[in-house]
């Protein structure tokens, strides 16, 4: 019998997308509210309008804000069918890399145990794993340290993300894993591969599993 | 007043922390549960500020630490985007107040004034 966290419920997944949208979306728009209202009150005692500080939140939470509806337009392609993945052959330990690179404040430690090659949206899966990391750090431990482990099966690739330590209390997927882990689900998913979910008190782990699909397979 | 300040959005609590010192109040600022929880057992504070999703995990968790705390309890304003937390949820019932993101600096200052009163 499956899980909670391995139940693969469409529906689900969803709902608490846009409500992770919803919710993520109000905290820069906090920060945009109190920096006008900042701005407004200076002004009425004569000084600058928005001073550069001031205009260095507002900078910075208007980018939050172009980053989430730049998730929710892909996720929206995704989800329709519309998005064209660029498929190349690409070394796992490169998209590791890359991931790795893009992370702020989140350390991936681990790497692949051997070269593995797949025909794969390389930059896609890049931003899946960034998204998966930050989500697993979220709703693991907090620690900024994500366990990262990728291991080649005869036709498939698996990559293992976790944060915190295993314990008996598991719990479903809910809205607070954030938005990138579904922009993220649904990345894989359209790569043909498929995300497996452990959750419980302060321990995340995520199994994406990747199709090889190798050179001479794909006919090439 | 001396208010404990648990937001992990670097923009907002340099914002509340701002505006809360320039009305003459002292304010700590930390990131995580576990920076809040450490605070709450060796500093004295008559108000916290908590944002309930932290770097490390579930605002609540200070809450928890607090209840479980010998000594004064200051009322904690719980701080949240998740609109489904009105007064019926029980989360609520744990904390003073629920100032729902986003919000306006002057509902910050009628809820931070009410507990100066």
């Amino acid at each position: 019998m499956q899980s909670p966290q391995e139940r693969d419920d469409p529906e689900l997944y969803r709902r608490e997308s846009m409500g992770a949208f919803a919710h993520e979306v109000r905290t820069p728009l906090t920060s945009i509210k109190m920096v006008m209202e900042l701005a407004r009150r200076q002004s009425q005692d004569g000084e600058l309008l928005l001073d550069s500080e001031l205009a260095g939140m507002l900078r910075s939470s208007v980018d939050d804000l172009q980053r989430l509806a730049d998730d929710l337009q892909e996720a929206s392609r995704l989800e329709r069918g519309r998005f064209t993945l660029s498929t190349g052959p690409c070394e796992l330990g490169a998209v590791i890399d890359t991931a790795r690179q893009a992370l702020e404040n989140l350390q991936l430690d681990g790497r692949p145990d051997s070269f593995i090659e797949g025909l794969w949206d390389g930059a896609a899966l890049a931003r899946a794993i960034v998204g998966f990391a930050q989500s697993a750090n979220r709703i693991g431990d907090g620690s900024g340290v994500v366990k990262l482990e990728a291991l080649r099966g005869p036709d498939s690739a698996e990559i293992v993300l976790t944060s915190g330590r295993r314990n008996a209390s598991l719990k479903a997927i809910s809205a607070d894993a954030g938005f990138s882990f579904f922009r993220s689900r649904q990345l894989v998913l359209a790569m043909g591969g498929s995300v497996h979910c452990e959750r419980a008190e302060r321990f995340a782990t995520f199994r994406v599993v990747l199709p090889l699909r190798e050179r001479e397979s794909a006919g090439e | 007043m001396r208010i404990l300040l648990a937001e992990d959005e670097r923009t907002i609590s340099r914002l509340i922390r701002q505006v809360l010192t320039n009305a003459g109040h002292e304010v700590v600022g930390v990131q995580s549960t576990a920076e809040a929880v450490e605070h709450l057992e060796h500093v004295a504070f008559d108000l916290v500020l908590l944002d309930l999703n932290l770097s490390d995990g579930d605002g609540m968790r200070v809450v928890a630490a607090l209840e479980n705390h010998v000594g004064p309890k200051p009322p904690v304003v719980l701080m949240t985007g998740d609109r489904s937390i009105d007064e019926n949820d029980p989360r609520a019932r744990r904390v003073a107040r629920v100032l729902p993101k986003p919000f306006e600096l002057d509902q910050l200052e009628s809820v931070v004034n009410y507990f100066v009163a």
